[in-house]
């Protein structure tokens, strides 16, 4: 086993080596354009699609060059057991990719460590383990895509992206499941490395990982597959609701101008000055602002997550980074690298040797602009100039900040789980002394189920457009109008229920039907992993009243029609019965996505029988 | 009756002055006078306390005050905190509500039918109608980058106001009457934006004003959609058109007319001819305000800002209700403003008694005074305090000739409780240098004569509101000239009038009053012991070409023009140099007292550069010099902070180098401010 792995080592070796000098020289070029631990998304984006798409294709690339015809024979037939075999291939390639993700940004980070005064901390080298693994997981599905005679195996690589998405809540959350789903993706190789790979998976264990981690990728294709069998034709014969909206609709708003929308919410209006709040809607500047729950950053997250690098005041020369080891913002001179000070929770400090635990921060902040950070309690503004940290605003008693500060032309906003506070722009920026609201708006409803408010500037205050597919919960769309005076008080206008819904239920919740099983459990994995994240939904607000009876009766009814499906197509193929029975359970289990994982996982053309 | 007392005291100064006005003298000791008065008063008085300088400075907070055209409601804006309240007050119930808060009014105008309120903001007009409940609207949007202009009420219809609006496809200018709904009627359009317009109702024409680049307007008469040449005012004539009565084929215009004055005149449009209705029976002042009948537009009240303030009715009945008023109502600066039938006259007192405005409702019926708003304002006042009046010093107008025989005139403001002529005296030019003093309170004057300090403010030749020839007396001498020796001589009359200690005289001023402080010090390096000049021009070639650069719009290009009429045209061959060696940056070497200065960074008057580069090469000479800066104002400190910043500023200078009294607490917040700010500090302002 270790001379095949040597050989197969010997094989790539060569590549490895260009492999790294290259993503080092990347690197290092990288590093002269910007600070290198910025976490900008075209670096993100590049080392992503290089080192993960490269391990996936590496993986594929290795065993396709296995698996032609007199190599596979060769390979399959040596005197060693066929896990074996796969183990020194697998660990072969598993140390190529190491070392080319592995050795270059090690180089960088410790090079920075050492050599430098940036904040480097433990979570910079975690990230290179984080790295590692994703890339051994796309490994694993390049190859088992090759390996596995199922024509729907590479659907498994959503999963990767399932797993990058998230910002996870603690490390834990952050390796664990990518230790499972590489467990699991090794499981799946070594049942398809065999000497007949021709033969489809027949283990129900394996059947049941497999559907298991097809099934994300199924359900995305059949949501991709309405635009051909649904979106498509309507649009062709002209009957599609986007070219025919309906008028009474809550879409319908969007068929108006910014300024229009607030007089078609206030149609059915019975307040006195409805018409008025429409007509000014008309002259006023408008403007919008997120209701977006951000995910705070947490302590040790990849720095790959940040928002922001660092603070960097205009015209001092300094760089101030948040080091969450220290939990506490450590500034060097931008010129000379020399370390000028630390900023705990409590203001200034000349060094690291003065802080107290009373001066680290409790949470690790966003850091916002030149001169701003926020936790979800509290808003701070820095003067670099003077060394002085004040809390700027904090979110009333019993609240916290759920959005970044949003700097808008007119005002800025900060969102609270509860309300909205829009502050004077030029006061809040130039002057340094804490702030109070100018405008304090409740939420008409929970922030989760509004993505946008648009704002409209009257005489005495805002207009505000509140609106939301899940406004009235349980995906009943709604809006409101509220007028937020200056001073603080506020007024609810109207709001306004839409019962009509612009697409029939079978597309509206597409997902949902089509794998009531997979739809829970994505929703549950990622809302346990990122909890912040409202797009996420949890398990009680599903089985709550979010879906319709009917819907769950469809999305019912169609799991049971394709468990039997599963059975006869099952029957007819001359599965065996622990195979059938476990084609009828992934039926009824996944509903839609088993079935058809059954159809890829079986071979096309009918065994006769004997 | 003291105001009484001083009107005729007044009375006989100018006819002493009228008598002695063939001598040559460099100044006028006049008999026993209000001068002497006040000083024998200050004596006597008890010394304020030091009030802290914050609350002296404040902005006022009540503005804006109109009185609805049927008399019976009070429309008024209150300034609170960073936003305008517009509140109605009802004159028969007393009772009062708020209609709006809104970040910013500039103006607030009633509707001709009493029912609406127009008001203009930065970026638009909105209209609230007075029924309870209802919602302030925005009726249009103005641009202002793009000179669109709110011209006010339309007094011939119930509720309508005009607006100029540009046209982006083809750059033209149209004139709207717009309607509380927003609907908009064009009446006229141009290629040119007009400043102003009447319209002749009996005759079924228009008249519009045009300003030129340069330093005319014209007026042309509009017949059916022709504009035809019919006046050119020539520069500083203010031509403003007051009314077109009914029935008349005449107009009412506030202008020169190619005399001295401004003045009230009636023109007759058949005939073509001019008649004066009103001019200063003193001869000395440029007419303030006409104030119309809203029946018939006839103008009934005309007023004067004077030494003081004084207003004359056109007719026996109204001149009867003037004094019937100024009687019993103890207020020397004073406006009025009257409802459509002159049922009711409300008076707004500014007098320099006290530091808030009081408003005084007189009904001609019943002849009686009340003052409508003391409830609310003394509400305001209690949450945001002001000088009280027992603490404020006197302020005096006085007239003194200077050394070529030309009267001239300013005001004096005495300290209480301390005999005038031991006190430091402190020289404070006004701005501009075309602007003028008002006999008005003033809070940088009553804030000076709290820390001790007699303040004079004297109106050199070039001041506005004395007519034509005060106005351009100057004939370019600024710098070390003819104006620099009018102050010089005003400030000896006042010497010779007992007031202020020659060893302890200081200099201060803002723009061309800051202008003047540097120059004094270069000039007179041994008279004054100290200067504070903010936004001072310190280079008067270098300030006309900064202008020249920044000149886009016509209104800029107009000031410019002005300038260079009035000051300094770097362009006429020769004249740089001169201008520059009168300027005070050429004479800085001469400088050896301690000179304090402010600048805002965003000035766009006063090039900060030309200061910045006077005060570091001040510094390099070792002279004691003081720089602050203000990244964020330009022509002058608008923040609270800020003003605070400067007056402490000013109060350390003068502390310092002339003894007066000086309030050392200060918060931490004005500390780290100042720390800050103060990006030059020989002098050092931060030590206590």
């Amino acid at each position: 086993m270790f001379e095949l792995y040597k050989a197969e080592f010997a094989r790539y070796r060569v590549w490895a080596l260009c492999a790294v000098v290259a993503v080092l020289a990347f690197y290092g070029f990288l590093a002269k354009l910007k600070p290198f631990f910025e976490a900008e998304a075209l670096q993100i984006a590049a080392m992503n699609i290089g080192l993960v798409g490269g391990s996936f294709g590496f993986g594929i690339v290795q065993m396709i060059l296995h698996k032609r015809i007199n190599h596979w024979t060769y390979l399959i037939h040596r005197p060693l057991e066929v896990h074996k075999i796969f183990i020194a291939l697998a660990g072969a390639a598993l140390t190529i990719i190491s070392i080319v993700v592995v050795v270059p940004l090690l180089i960088m980070t410790v090079g920075f460590d050492a050599f430098t005064a940036e904040t480097v901390d433990m979570r910079h080298y975690a990230y290179i383990l984080q790295l590692l693994l994703t890339c051994f997981a796309a490994y694993a599905v390049g190859t088992f895509s090759v390996l596995n005679a199922s024509k729907g195996a590479f659907l498994i690589i959503l999963m990767i992206a399932a797993y990058l998405m998230p910002n996870p809540e603690t490390d834990f959350k952050q390796f664990f499941p990518a230790i499972i789903i590489l467990a699991g993706l090794f499981l799946l190789n070594f049942n398809s490395f065999k000497a007949d790979l021709t033969a489809h998976t027949k283990e129900p264990w394996a059947i049941f990982l497999q559907v298991s981690g097809m099934a994300l990728g199924i359900v995305m294709a059949i949501m991709a597959s309405s635009t051909v069998f649904y979106h498509l034709p309507l649009f062709i014969t002209g009957q599609h609701p986007d070219d025919n909206p309906y008028d009474g609709s809550f879409s319908y708003m969007y068929e108006y101008e910014m300024g229009e929308r607030p007089a078609y919410v206030l149609r059915n209006s019975t307040h006195p000055s409805a018409d008025i709040y429409a007509k000014q809607a008309e002259l006023a500047d408008q403007e919008f602002f997120s209701l977006n729950q951000w995910t705070f950053p947490r302590q040790g997250q990849m720095y790959v997550k940040d928002k922001q690098y660092a603070l960097q005041p205009r015209g001092l020369n300094q760089i101030w980074q948040f080091s969450h080891d220290a939990m506490l913002l450590i500034g060097r001179n931008n010129k000379t690298d020399e370390i000028i000070g630390v900023i705990g929770q409590n203001g200034f400090l000349d060094n690291l040797d003065a802080v107290t635990e009373a001066d680290r921060f409790r949470e690790v902040p966003f850091m916002i602009g030149e001169s701003f950070l926020e936790t979800t309690s509290h808003l701070y503004q820095v003067n670099f100039a003077d060394r002085d940290m004040l809390v700027k605003h904090e979110p009333d008693a019993g609240e916290e900040y759920i959005g970044r500060l949003q700097i808008n032309e007119d005002y800025i906003v900060i969102v609270s789980d509860k309300k909205s506070y829009l502050f004077d722009k030029v006061a809040f920026i130039d002057e340094f002394e804490a702030t109070e609201a100018e405008y304090v708006v409740e939420h008409p409803t929970r922030p989760e189920a509004m993505a946008w408010v648009a704002t409209y500037r009257l005489a005495d205050g805002y207009m505000m457009l509140f609106s939301g597919n899940d406004y009235f919960a349980n995906n009943k769309p709604g809006a409101s109008i509220v007028h937020a005076k200056l001073g603080g008080s506020s007024e609810l206008i109207h709001e306004e229920q839409y019962a009509y819904k612009r697409h029939p239920f079978w597309i509206q919740h597409l997902e949902f039907i089509a794998s009531p099983a997979n739809y829970i459990l994505k929703n549950v994995y990622l809302h346990y992993i990122e909890p912040s994240e409202t797009r996420n939904i949890p398990f009680k607000d599903i089985t709550g009243n979010r879906y319709d009876t009917h819907v769950w009766i469809f999305a019912g009814f169609l799991q049971v029609l394709t468990a039997l499906l599963a059975f006869f197509w099952s029957r007819r193929r001359n599965l065996g019965k622990a195979q059938t029975i476990t084609w009828a359970a992934m039926g009824a289990i996944y509903g839609l996505p088993g079935f058809i994982a059954l159809v890829l996982m079986s071979p096309w053309k009918r065994d006769v029988k004997a | 009756m003291k105001h009484f007392a001083y009107k005729v005291r007044q009375q006989v100064s100018y006819a002493l002055f009228a008598a002695a006005g063939a001598l040559v003298l460099t100044s006028t000791a006049t008999k026993a006078d209000d001068l002497d008065e006040a000083i024998e008063q200050m004596k006597a008085s008890a010394e304020a306390p030091i009030i802290d300088r914050s609350i002296i400075i404040k902005r006022q907070p009540v503005r804006g005050v109109k009185l609805s055209p049927d008399g019976s409601m009070i429309a008024y804006q209150v300034l609170k905190g960073r936003h305008d309240e517009v509140w109605l007050h009802d004159v028969k119930t007393s009772e009062r509500r708020k209609l709006l808060t809104s970040k910013e009014v500039n103006r607030i105008s009633w509707s001709g039918d009493g029912q609406h309120l127009f008001v203009r903001t930065r970026q638009n007009v909105n209209v609230i109608k007075l029924e309870e409940g209802t919602l302030p609207q925005i009726v249009i949007n103005l641009d202002s980058e793009k000179e669109e202009f709110y011209y006010g009420v339309d007094d011939k219809l119930p509720h309508a106001f005009f607006v100029s609006l540009k046209r982006d496809a083809d750059n033209t200018y149209g004139l709207y009457r717009v309607f509380p709904d927003g609907r908009k009627e064009e009446f006229f359009r141009s290629e040119k934006q007009v400043a102003d317009f009447l319209f002749i109702p009996n005759m079924g024409i228009s008249l519009i004003k045009r300003n030129s680049a340069g330093l005319t307007s014209r007026i042309l008469k509009v017949v059916d959609g022709e504009e035809i040449p019919f006046h050119t005012c020539e520069f500083r004539d203010p031509c403003q058109f007051i009314s077109a009565p009914d029935g008349e084929n005449a107009f009412y215009i506030q202008a020169r007319l190619g005399g001295d004055f401004a003045s009230l005149y009636k023109w007759n449009l058949d005939a073509g001819t001019t008649e004066l209705v009103h001019a200063d029976p003193k001869g000395t002042y440029d007419i303030d305000e006409t104030i119309l009948d809203g029946r018939n537009a006839e103008p009934f009240l005309v007023s004067y800002k004077d030494s003081y303030s004084t207003t004359y009715g056109l007719n026996d009945e109204a001149q009867s209700v003037v004094d019937d008023l100024t009687a019993r109502i103890d207020e020397n600066f004073y406006e009025i403003i009257t409802d459509h039938a002159q049922r009711k006259w409300m008076l707004m007192g500014i007098s320099a008694t006290h530091s808030a405005p009081k408003f005084y409702l007189y009904d001609k019926e019943t002849k009686s005074i009340t003052r409508p708003l003391k409830p609310h304002l003394d509400e305001i006042y209690a949450e945001d305090p002001r000088l009280e009046d027992a603490d404020i010093g006197a302020r005096v107008a006085i007239s003194y000739k200077v050394s070529d025989g030309m009267t001239q005139h300013g005001y004096v403001t005495l300290p209480r409780g301390v005999d005038p002529a031991s006190v430091p005296l402190v020289v404070f030019p006004h701005g501009g240098p075309w602007a003028r003093d008002y006999g008005a309170y003033k809070g940088q004057a009553a804030f000076l004569a709290n820390r001790g300090y007699a303040v004079f403010e004297p109106a050199f030749r070039a001041s506005r509101g004395y007519g034509y020839k005060y106005l351009i007396s100057a004939n370019r001498d600024f710098g070390k000239g003819r104006v620099h020796q009018d102050i010089m001589d005003g400030m000896e009359y006042v010497l010779s009038r007992g007031i202020g200690d020659r060893n302890r005289l200081a200099i201060a001023g803002h723009s061309f009053g800051g202008f003047s402080t540097v120059g004094a010090l270069a000039y007179e390096p041994e008279t004054f012991k100290v200067g504070f000049a903010g936004a001072p021009p310190v280079d008067l070639v270098a300030a006309v070409r900064f202008l020249t650069k920044r000149a886009k719009s016509d209104r800029e290009l107009r000031r410019l023009a002005r300038l260079e009429y009035l000051s300094a045209d770097p362009d006429i061959e020769g004249q740089t140099e001169e201008l520059y060696a009168k300027s005070p940056a050429a004479h800085a070497g001469k400088v050896i007292k301690p000179l304090y200065l402010w600048a805002g960074e965003k000035d766009d008057r006063v090039n900060i550069l030309n200061v910045r580069d006077y005060a570091l090469k001040q510094q390099e000479a070792g002279k004691p010099i003081s720089l602050m800066v203000e990244p964020r104002a330009g022509h002058s400190p608008r923040k609270q902070l800020h003003r605070e910043a400067y007056f402490y500023m000013l109060e350390k200078a003068l502390h310092d180098h002339v003894g007066g009294r000086f309030q050392q607490e200060t918060s931490v917040r004005l500390q780290k401010y100042l720390q800050k700010a103060l990006v030059i500090d020989v002098n050092n302002v931060l030590s206590k």
